[in-house]
């Protein structure tokens, strides 16, 4: 079952991911899908449905059994649905689907070097001993949640029913409940679920982010740049887990929260978006990250991005000296 | 007003606590002034945009005023140093290091540049080394499964009291056995996410618990512990509360205790004589470290 739980996590996103993208560029036939933007934008349709999965079972009080049949269905269907639109689009026009890598020749020193790293990372969230993180519950709060049979029916952390209750900022998050629906679907232990199974797919996921703006930093041509700037960034994680709050330590030891996945890949993708004024992507990161991590009133770190960028291209507009500023960036061969 | 003060000193002590636990980010102040002052530049428009905005949010959040904005912004929820989430410190590391590897070393350089970059990182960073799981969580690890077996073998529900190390992992293994506390007893962030209050006696009880724990794990490897461990409870007056304690904790409804070696000692008249006095049995089990008492 963990091998289907490891197919689950990587296909199934993909393929939503890529319905997805086929939809939203059904009449632009010469945009190229993108894999990992698919893989992203279908992670996003995930958190989503498991957010309205979580929310309907938290508030229509559902055992977690029913909630997690419930994102079974939705899932079934809206793969069902993609599948059709994907086979709709390959023999439409294949040539959009294509996993080609565009740019310059590049030797194998640098994408190897990197996935070397990212395989010895993989490495070290599966076989180390997990941290228990400050201030994190989750695994407390899933095991509760499936001994149970119900969502936040019991305090996750002594087991006892709360006379108080929990604030509502943080019931209404829905990533517990997608562990543990998952943990009792593909009947996977949830200290191998959470603690080192997820984070390694969100590693993954955090590098296809960081790939997919290397893109819109460089360009597409520029492959060089591009694999060196994702191997700087494997390194750069590596480095850099000395404290709770930086990547590193999101990225080796707590990769199954929220605020981790808001970090690793929301904050890069919604940055990647808003360059490129792609704005619904931007907006769906701000509602993914609404779902899975404490915001007030939906407004988090990703709109702080999105909207930094957007102002920029605004007094960028109607600045002229911000221009010459940012022409003081440039490259020499734009200005000639 | 006095939350924005206490913000505006969180700010300043923040500030301070990021910049040396994060080193790295004196690397991307370098790397942005070298890109500033240095020549001519490399970046296109959405790179350029994307080191302005790095450079704004950088200046935002380290100016205690503006960062008092951000942290209102959150609410208080976040602590400061979560608020640098804003700011793309990887993206623009990485972004600076790739283009001056590019300027300076290319071709059959690079792989020497990259060396330097590994160094740099290195350095600023953690040194190779990761961080790692306490030994306390470590041997309460080893120990939960062989003490989660013995009380599956005991019908009815579980209520534990034991050392915060094993009563945190049971809750990690097994949502089935509650806790007279949680994590939150120990792990003041934790207890965000509820209104609930220890009260006095039951957090008195965990402090001596701990204590007494702690005792037994310095005296370990000491020659003639068991001596030593009872002139240190006699001169501490250590076992003066335990029949307090165990009273309040039998009233919660606590019927697991588990307890290492010596602390175990301690318990285990008065456990005997609570069972007598309230017409209960208690039944004992032994792991490799620890007693457990079942009460029913």
């Amino acid at each position: 079952m963990i091998l289907l739980l490891w197919i689950a996590l990587v296909v199934f996103p993909m393929i939503l991911g890529v319905g997805g993208m086929t939809i939203v560029y059904r009449k632009q036939l010469k945009q190229r899908i993108s894999f990992s933007d698919s893989y992203l934008l279908g992670g996003i349709l995930c958190i989503g449905m498991g957010e309205v999965a979580h929310v309907v079972g938290l508030f229509g009080g559902f055992s977690l059994t029913k909630t997690g049949l419930l994102l079974q269905i939705a899932t079934i269907v809206m793969m069902f649905l993609a599948l059709l639109v994907l086979i709709r689009g390959i023999l439409k026009k294949k040539e959009r689907y294509t996993l080609r890598l565009r740019g310059e020749r590049v030797s194998n020193f640098l994408p190897l070097s990197f996935l070397g790293l990212f395989f010895v990372q993989a490495l070290l969230i599966y076989c180390r001993e997990p941290l228990v993180t400050a201030g994190d519950i989750t695994l407390e709060t899933v095991q509760s949640f499936l001994a149970q049979d119900g969502i936040y029916q019991v305090l996750p952390l002594t087991g006892m029913v709360s006379e108080q209750g929990m604030p509502l900022r943080y019931t209404v998050l829905g990533l517990p409940t997608m562990y543990a629906a998952l943990s009792q679907i593909f009947d996977v232990e949830p200290p191998l679920l959470i603690c080192h199974i997820v984070p390694i797919v969100v590693l993954g996921a955090a590098y296809l982010a960081y790939y997919r703006l290397s893109r819109t930093l460089f360009g597409e041509k520029k492959l060089r740049q591009r694999f060196l700037f994702l191997l700087l960034v494997a390194l750069i994680l590596q480095f850099s887990d000395n404290a709770v709050y930086l990547d590193g330590y999101s990225a080796l030891h707590s990769g199954y929260t929220g605020v981790a996945i808001r970090n690793l890949i929301l904050v890069p993708y919604t940055l990647c978006a808003a360059l490129e004024r792609r704005w619904w992507k931007a907006i769906l990161c701000i509602l993914a990250e609404a779902c899975i991590a404490w915001t007030l009133l939906g407004c988090g770190v990703c709109v702080i991005v999105l909207l930094g960028i957007l102002l920029l291209q605004l007094l960028e507009k109607w600045v002229p000296r911000l221009r010459k500023i940012l022409q003081f960036f440039r490259n020499k061969e734009e200005l000639v | 007003m006095s939350r924005i003060i206490e913000l505006f000193h969180l700010a300043v002590q923040g500030a301070e606590r990021y910049f040396t636990t994060n080193r790295m980010i004196v690397l991307l102040l370098a790397l942005l002034l070298a890109g500033i002052f240095c020549g001519r530049k490399l970046a296109g428009e959405k790179a350029s945009r994307m080191l302005l905005y790095t450079v704004v949010m950088l200046f935002f959040i380290v100016c205690p005023v503006t960062a008092v904005g951000i942290l209102l912004y959150q609410t208080g929820y976040y602590d400061y140093e979560w608020i640098w989430s804003m700011v793309p410190v990887t993206i623009a590391l990485a972004y600076g290091m790739t283009m001056l590897l590019e300027r300076k070393f290319i071709n059959k350089k690079l792989v020497v540049g990259i060396c330097v970059m590994v160094a740099a990182l290195f350095l600023s960073g953690n040194q190779g080394t990761l961080q790692e799981a306490e030994a306390a969580e470590l041997e309460a690890r080893s120990q939960v499964q062989s003490i989660l077996h013995c009380m599956k073998e005991q019908p009815g529900q579980k209520v534990l009291w034991a050392p915060k190390n094993i009563m945190q992992e049971v809750r990690r293994q097994d949502g089935k056995i509650l806790l007279i506390y949680g994590r939150d007893m120990w792990d003041a962030k934790a207890g965000a996410y509820d209104y609930e209050a220890y009260n006095e006696t039951l957090t008195q009880a965990y402090l001596w618990l701990e204590e007494i724990v702690e005792l037994e794990r310095q005296l370990k490897d000491v020659t003639e512990a068991e001596k030593a461990f009872a002139e240190i409870c006699e001169e501490r007056a250590l076992e003066e509360p335990v029949q307090a304690y165990l009273w309040t904790l039998v009233d919660a409804g606590v019927n697991t205790y588990v307890l290492p070696g010596r602390t175990a000692g301690l318990v285990q008249d008065e456990l005997d004589t609570i069972a007598k006095q309230r017409n209960m049995t208690i039944e004992t089990a032994y792991t490799e470290s620890y007693t457990i008492y079942f009460l029913e």
